[in-house]
This record gives structure tokens, sequence and C-alpha cells, in this order.
């Protein structure tokens, strides 16, 4: 016989005894109902949310609010809110989950807000993650891959077969090839029915309809799913050939998994930031808030400066008559809020339409000038804090580069557009409008009067376009080549242990 | 028995697996111990900076912040969720149900990925896998060796005494590669000084390591009984794979799933929108519009409440997640106390409120006698909400030790009960084992 024959042979005789064994039956119902069930449950999960959240969603809600907004300042001050859709693909891979932001309210004083998760919610089920399909391959495919593995040398040897099957004339790398082929196949056998039945699931199940970009990053994560797989295949198969029986394998592989899938990729994110510390959120967000208190301090003292002692006075009974209490020795409590609620009552309470002009002129300057000082200030503290979680999340991707795992679940999450990179470019996006939302905003106050209601027929436009599949595909190739680059060190590590196999 | 026992620890003690086990214990608490800490200090720095937030933003509505837990530095749980800032603002009552959650700003993205390595999690996750290690192949490796048969033909030991001594053993064994590494993270813990922990604390913690043996020996019983039921030490390493990713991982991340399927609560978005058909309605006054608001959100409240039974009904199934409930209400981050948490702020808001609407009617009354000259001076002006929310500032004391326990008295009860279950059926099975 052949050296091609014989290994065809081995790679058959190997794909008929994994077929026949317990962990072929596991493997094909374990992945199958979880990785079926759970995305039946997610997508049911998202129909209602898609349902709940249609009305709060509409891409063109920003220019109803801007439009509803009845002055000037008020356009300033806002609320805008631009949204985005929910990320169909969340059905496979939940990613950020509620930290996802769907809504950002765009505040040109103060700049953008995401939405928190709502304070009264089912605290339980935050205490686990919920099952998708990325956590199943993540968790349960690579463990089932090794075990698909794990007795392909050290099994042989342990049943005395290795010796016998070396007294042939066959070299050892083609008897290696043989083995990891039928055990491939016997393995794809096992883990493909799940992943069609998925895809089945998604294209019949009424309550969703994916686009042609969204079937494409399905393939994808079912594509690199399948390599991913291959790397914790090809780590059974190197401590099959490490190994004299195959319990010491298992055993290996077990501590090996543990080590790769949870903990590397848990602890990176605290180890980057104990190596490169970033400042606390509050930290950020009272500096921006004393520079937005000071700003606005400074826009009411120019008011004030040029209403005079008497409209300030009138100010002071107008507060008291409503129950407020006026700074002591000034007008305007900053503590109600914005000045500009202030200037409206005695702005209305003027009679001589010439005069409430000149104030309404003199208001409008002041909040420009306002608007471009806290803009101007606030970007940098900004800059600087984004840059340092940045470098922060670099390392931390730098430390989970070691498990396959990180790569994994970085790749599944920005295909369904639901992990960082998506976060991040809708945050970018948001951020860009709301620049531009600000000048807009600091043109109308210069060209209308205070309490004019603001036409915004003409204000910038916010769309929100997510990144394609191919597109992330290629901006998260150094993952994808992570994967293959672990396959195939594993793989040749295999194969030179196996030259050096003591059969004895 | 006895001579069972010993020969266990003996084996064991000197055995590369024990040696790899305990670095591998030391390694990973120590690891976490300290990043935990770490970030512990930061939620801390950044809680203090909680009165700076929002000074012109929020004005004079009242700021609330649960401080970190100290014990959240070994089980996370809702420690996060509870430590957000929120605001309750005048028209709270209309829109968001309790109070209004603050964004505190961009934070590195990865943190919500996956999960924070804290003691909990390595107990609940690695130390389970661990035990299974040490455990698989108690009974079917002595077979596999041929030593079972031995054993029980010198007549020195009964079957009982053999699985007894197996699981003291094996589990005492494994309890010498866990507790030098638990010993060392209280020790850190005591002389770290941002930790300051209390006598009570040390009791929780002393209750934590407790069941967190407790929940371990699930896994070690779980693997000697697969080992009482298989010949082979790799088909039992095969099996108890596959139970404890069913058990472990399957089982409550899908009871939450089928939870939130069969009980499901609105999105809150679309409940505010609901709430504002209730504006239509007409009301003599504001309060009545508030107390037929918040009959609204005790509805939403109780379908939330029911959702969260039904997850830990569920979830129950398996002893990770007792052990999470457990661990985290003796942490005081658990659902029980985030739930009480929540209900305090909610029932201090609404004290407020009517406070306030029974001064402001006083305040009328004694304007009536007033103007019709029954009063020689006009009332004080009434106070406010926010002032009555200044006098009587929102003071929320955690739940005691032993109300904690009452909330999870059903999950002790589960974790002993698979430990007995556990014990039972592998020494049943061992009972008709065969030893051939």
């Amino acid at each position: 016989m052949s050296d091609e024959v014989w290994m065809l042979d081995i790679a058959k005789k190997q794909l008929l005894d994994n077929i026949l064994s317990l962990r072929f039956s596991i493997a094909l119902v374990l992945c199958f109902v979880l990785m079926v069930f759970s995305t039946f449950m997610s997508i049911e999960d998202y129909a209602r949310q898609a349902g709940d959240l249609s009305d709060f969603l509409r891409p063109d809600q920003y220019k109803e609010a801007a439009a509803g907004h009845r002055d000037i300042p008020r356009l300033g001050e806002g609320p805008t809110p631009v949204t985005r859709r929910i990320p169909t693909l969340k059905v496979l891979s939940r990613g950020l989950g509620e930290n996802t932001s769907l809504i950002a309210t765009i505040r040109p004083f103060v700049g953008a807000i995401y939405g928190q998760k709502a304070f009264v919610t089912n605290t339980a089920r935050d205490m686990f993650p919920t099952i998708d399909l990325v956590l199943v391959v993540t968790v349960v495919v690579s463990l089932l891959a090794m075990t698909f593995t794990y007795d392909s040398i050290s099994g042989e040897k342990a049943n005395s077969t290795l010796k016998l099957l070396l007294s042939n004339s066959v070299p050892r790398y083609k008897i290696l090839l043989g083995k990891t082929l039928g055990s491939y196949i016997s393995f794809l056998m096992s883990y493909v029915p799940s992943l069609i039945g998925v895809a089945l699931l998604m294209l019949l199940h009424p309550k969703i309809a994916l686009t042609g970009s969204q079937w494409w990053a399905v393939v994808l994560i079912f594509i690199i799913s399948i390599i991913y797989a291959k790397v914790f295949f090809c780590l059974g198969l190197l401590v099959s050939c490490r190994t004299k029986d195959p319990k010491t394998s298992l055993l290996t592989l077990l501590a090996a998994w543990a080590f790769l899938a949870l903990i590397i990729p848990n602890f990176s994110p605290y180890l980057a930031a104990e190596i490169h510390p970033a400042r606390t959120p509050y930290e950020i967000e009272a500096e921006l808030n004393r520079i937005g208190f000071e700003e606005a301090e400074a826009a009411w003292n120019r008011v004030r400066e040029f209403m005079g002692p008497a409209l300030e006075e009138r100010l002071r009974e107008i507060m008291t008559s409503r129950n407020l209490k006026p700074v002591p020795g000034g007008s305007w409590n900053l503590d109600y809020g914005t000045w500009s609620d202030g200037a409206r009552w005695i702005i209305w309470d003027i009679e001589d339409e010439n005069a409430s002009n000149e104030l309404q002129w003199a208001c409008s300057r002041s909040a420009r000038t306002e608007l471009r000082n806290v803009t101007s200030r606030s970007l940098k503290v900004k800059h600087d804090h984004i840059s340092s979680i940045r470098k922060q999340m670099a390392l931390s991707k730098a430390f989970s580069a070691l498990s396959p795992v990180a790569a994994f679940t970085y790749l599944a999450t920005d295909l369904a557009n639901t992990g960082i990179r998506d976060e991040g470019h809708f945050r970018r996006t948001v951020d860009v409008f709301k620049n531009e939302f600000v000048v807009y905003a600091g043109e109308k106050l210069a060209n209308q009067k205070f309490l004019d209601r603001p036409d915004v027929s003409d204000m910038p436009s916010f769309r929100y376009e997510p990144f394609t599949a191919v597109a992330i595909a290629r901006g998260d190739l150094i993952h994808l080549l992570l994967l293959a680059l672990f396959s195939i060190v594993f793989f040749m590590a295999a194969h030179l242990s196996f030259l050096r196999y003591d059969v004895r | 028995m006895k001579l069972i026992i010993w020969k266990e620890i003996a084996e064991n003690i000197i055995s590369y697996r024990n040696l790899i086990a305990t670095a591998l214990c030391i390694v990973l608490f120590l690891s976490s111990a300290l990043i935990m800490t770490r970030d512990y200090q930061n939620r801390q720095t950044n809680y203090s900076l909680r009165d700076a937030m929002g000074k012109t933003r929020t004005g004079l509505r009242p700021k609330i912040a649960r401080s970190p837990t100290p014990l959240s530095v070994l089980a996370r749980g809702l420690d996060d969720n509870m430590g957000r800032l929120v605001f309750i603002w005048w028209s709270q009552p209309r829109k968001e149900v309790g109070a209004d959650v603050v964004d505190p700003g961009q934070r590195n993205p990865l943190f919500s990925l996956f999960d924070a390595p804290d003691f909990v999690y390595i107990i609940k996750i690695t130390m389970s896998i661990l035990a299974l290690f040490f455990a698989f192949d108690s009974i079917c490796g002595e077979k596999e060796r041929g030593t079972l048969r031995m054993m029980l033909a010198s007549g020195g030991s009964s079957r009982s005494g053999i699985i007894l001594g197996k699981w003291l053993g094996g589990y005492f064994s494994f309890l010498i590669c866990l507790l030098p590494a638990v010993l060392l993270v209280l020790i850190w813990l005591a002389v770290h000084p941002a930790m300051n922990m209390k006598g009570e604390d040390w009791g929780r913690i002393c209750l934590i390591v407790l069941f967190s043996i407790v929940y371990i020996s699930i896994f070690f019983l779980l693997g000697l009984l697969v080992s009482t039921l298989t010949h082979r030490g790799s088909t039992s390493l095969l099996i108890i794979l596959l139970l404890w990713v069913v058990w472990v991982i399957g089982s409550p991340n899908l009871g939450v799933l089928v939870a939130e399927s069969l009980s499901p609560i609105p999105e809150s978005l679309a409940f505010m929108a609901e709430k504002s058909a209730i504006g239509q309605r007409g009301f003599d006054s504001q309060m009545d519009s508030f107390e037929a608001y918040w009959q609204a959100d005790d509805r939403y409240i109780a379908k939330v409440n029911q959702q969260a039974d039904l997850v830990q009904k569920l979830t129950r199934l398996s002893p990770m997640a007792s052990y999470t409930y457990l661990s985290t209400a003796l942490a005081r981050t658990g659902a029980a106390e985030s739930q009480r948490y929540k209900c305090a702020v909610i029932d201090w808001d609404r004290d407020m409120r009517r406070r306030a609407d029974l001064d402001m009617r006083e305040y009328n009354k004694q304007m009536e006698d007033y103007n019709a000259g029954r009063l020689s001076s006009p009332p004080k002006r009434p106070k406010g909400a926010y002032e009555w929310a200044e006098e009587v500032p929102f003071d929320y004391r955690q739940m005691t030790l032993t109300n904690a326990l009452g909330t999870v008295w059903v999950d002790i009860f589960l974790l002993t009960g698979f430990n007995v279950a556990l014990l039972m059926a592998a020494y049943l099975s061992f009972l008709r084992y065969d030893v051939r």
C-alpha cells in the first residue's frame, strides 16, 4: 500500500472510531440543543425589545426634538436624542449587552450623554452572562474540540496499538495527518449541524430579517468559530503527543483550557488598568462640571452687568414671589439650573420692546461665548481621557492576545455589531454630530434673538451606519491571524513532538 | 477507613498534581485579591467625588450613590449596579421609576465584556473544575490499576469504608492545596490599609469561605460519583466534563433566558410612554397625580420582582447559582440587598414628597385662617421636597447578617442537599460497583 492510502485508511478508521464514540453523540446533541435553543430564545427577546423600543429609536427623532425647542437657548441646552437601531445579530452575540449604547442625548452646553440601564431592573439576571452562540462556542465547543484529540496519540499508546501502527513503513507525519484529518472531519460532523440549525432558524423565524451584510457577518462568525475550535483541536493533539496516557492528556488540557478561557481574558482589563491607570469617570465628570459651572457663572455675570442693578432687583422679586431662593448677594441661583431661565423671566417682564430686544441680544452673545468656551475647555479634558482609555484598552487587548477566547470574542462581537469596535464607532459618530451641532447652535445664537423660535430646517443631519462585515473582518484581521497562528503553532509543535515520541 | 484517609492524603500531598494545584491556587487568589483591591480603591476614589458631580446640571436634586462595599473584593456581585450615581428630580414620578441614573462618563468597555475575576468567580469556575480533577479517578483509577480488588480482598476495608475514606481523604488533600491560598488572601485583606474590615465583616468572610468549601465539595462528590459509575479514568473525565458544562455554564444562563420569556417585562422607555397616559387624567392635586404614577410604578416593580424570582428559582437548579446568591448576599452585593436598597431610595423619595405635601396643605389651611383674620401673623413658608431631603437625608442601613442569611436559606439548604444527595448516590453506586 502507498503512504497516501495508509494515511487515508488511518483517517477513515479515526473517523469511524470517533463517530461511534460517546463524545460524538455528546458533542452533536449538546451543541445542537444549546446553540439552537439559545438562539431561539434570543430572537424572541430581540423581537420583544425591538417592539418596545420602536418609538424611541426612530432615526429622525432628533429633528423632531430640535424642532420642538421653543427658543434658542433650549436648542443649546437640549435634549436632542440621536439613536441607532438595536443590532440584529445580538441574537448570536450579546457582546456589551445592556452597556451597548442605543441612544445618546446631545446637550451642546454639556456634551453627549449616553443612555444608562434603568434604576429598577431585574438584578438577578446581572449575576450570570446570558447564554448566546458566542458563549457556547467559547466554552462548550472549545472543550468538545479537545475531547476529539486528547487521546489521538496517547490513547493509541495506552492501548499498545501505536507500536503496531509504526511497525509499518508509513512515515510518522502521515500517521499524524491521517489522525488529524479523521478526527477533524468527525468533529465537524458533530458541530456543523448546529450551525446549519442556527442559520435555518434565523432564515425561517418570522421575527427576524437579516440584510445581505448581516448574512455575511453570520457566515464569518460561523467560519471563525470553526477556526477557533481548530485551535483547541490542535492543542488537544499537541498535548496528546506530549503525554503517555489519555487521562494525563485530558487533565493537562483542562488546566490549559481553564487558563486560556477563564483566566487570561478576565484578568486582562484589570491588569491593564493597574499598569496604565486612567482617571476615574467621576473625576472627569467633576472637572467637566466645574468648567461648565465657571463658564455659566461668567456668562450670567456678563448678562447681569448688562442688565444693571434695577433689573437684577426686579428678578430677585420675581424669584421670591415664586418661592425660589436667590443667591445671597446676587440674583439668579445657578443651583436651580441654567441662567437662561432667569433671563427669560426678566425678558418677559420688561414692557419696553427695545429694551427687551437689547437684553435678548446681550443674552445671545453671552450664551454664544459660554458655548464656545465650554466646548474648547472640555475638549482637551475629554481628549486626554479618551486617549488614556484607548491606551488601557490596547494594553488589555495585548495581554488577552495570549488567549484564543479573547480573540474570538472580539471578532464575533464586532461582527455582530455588539462589541467595543461598534460602540466606539457609534460614540465617534455622535461626537462628530455633536461638534457640528455645537457650531450650528452657536450660529443660531449669533443670528437670532434669545427668545426667537429656532428654525432648524437646516440643522446638521445624523446618520449612523454600522461597520459592514467586510470592514470589520479587515479591521480585526490581527485577531483572525492570531487564531490561525495558534492553530499552526500547536499543530507544528504536535508534529515535532510526535516525531520524537517514545512509542515503547 | 482511617488508613484509607491517610493513604489518600499521603499519596496526594506528594503528587505532582497537588504541587501544581497549590501553586495555581496561590497565583490565582493572590493576583485576584491584588487586582480587586486596587479596583475597590479606584471605586472608592470615584465615590468620594460624587458630590462634585453635576453641580450645575443637577442643582438641588438629591444625589444618591451607595459606597463600594469592602467585601466586593471577594464577591463583586451587584456592587457596581448599586454604586451608580442616581438623581431624583422634581418630576421624577412622571418619568423613570425611582431615580435617574447618570452616565459617569467614558470608561474602558472591556470591563463589560468579561466577568470580574474575584474570589467567588475563581471558586465557582476554576476551583469547581479543579475539584473534579481530584476526584474523577478515585474509584475507577484504583480499578484500572488493579488495587481496588486487592483492597476489598484483603478484608481490611469494607466498601463503605473505602468510599468514605476516598471522599474524606481526597477532599481533605484538595483543601490542603486551597487553604494556603485562602489564608494568604485573608492576611492580605487584614493588613491592607484600604480594606478596614470590621468584626462582622470577618464573620461574613468566614461564612463565604465555609460555603465555598461546601460548594467545591459538590463537585468533588460529583467526580467521586462518576468514578463509581465508570470503569476508565478517561471516560469518567469526559462525562464529568459534560456534566460540568451543563450544570455550571448551561443551566444558570439558560434559566435567565427562559425566565425572561415566561415572565416578560417591558423596556423602561416603553413603560415611561405608558405612564404618560396617566398624565392625561384630571387630578385634584399634584400629589394625587404622583400617587397614581406610583401605583403604576409599583405594578412595574412587582413584574420586575416576579421575573427576578423566576430567574432565581430556575437558576437554582445549578449549585453555581446557589453559591453565587449565597456568597453575594454575605458580601452585601447580592440581589436581595440591591432590591432592598432600591426600595429604600424609592420609599425615601415618596416620603419627602408626602412630607412636603402635608406641609403645603397645613400652610394652605393656615393661610385661609390668616385671610379670614383667625390668625394674627402669616404662616411660615412650607418646606419643599428638596428641603425635606436636606433635613432628613437618605440613610441606608445594609442588611444585617441574620437578615442576609434569611434571604438565602434556600441556597444553604440546596448546597447541603446536593452534597448529601451526591454522597448517597456515590455510596449506593459503589456498593454495586463491579470491581473485576
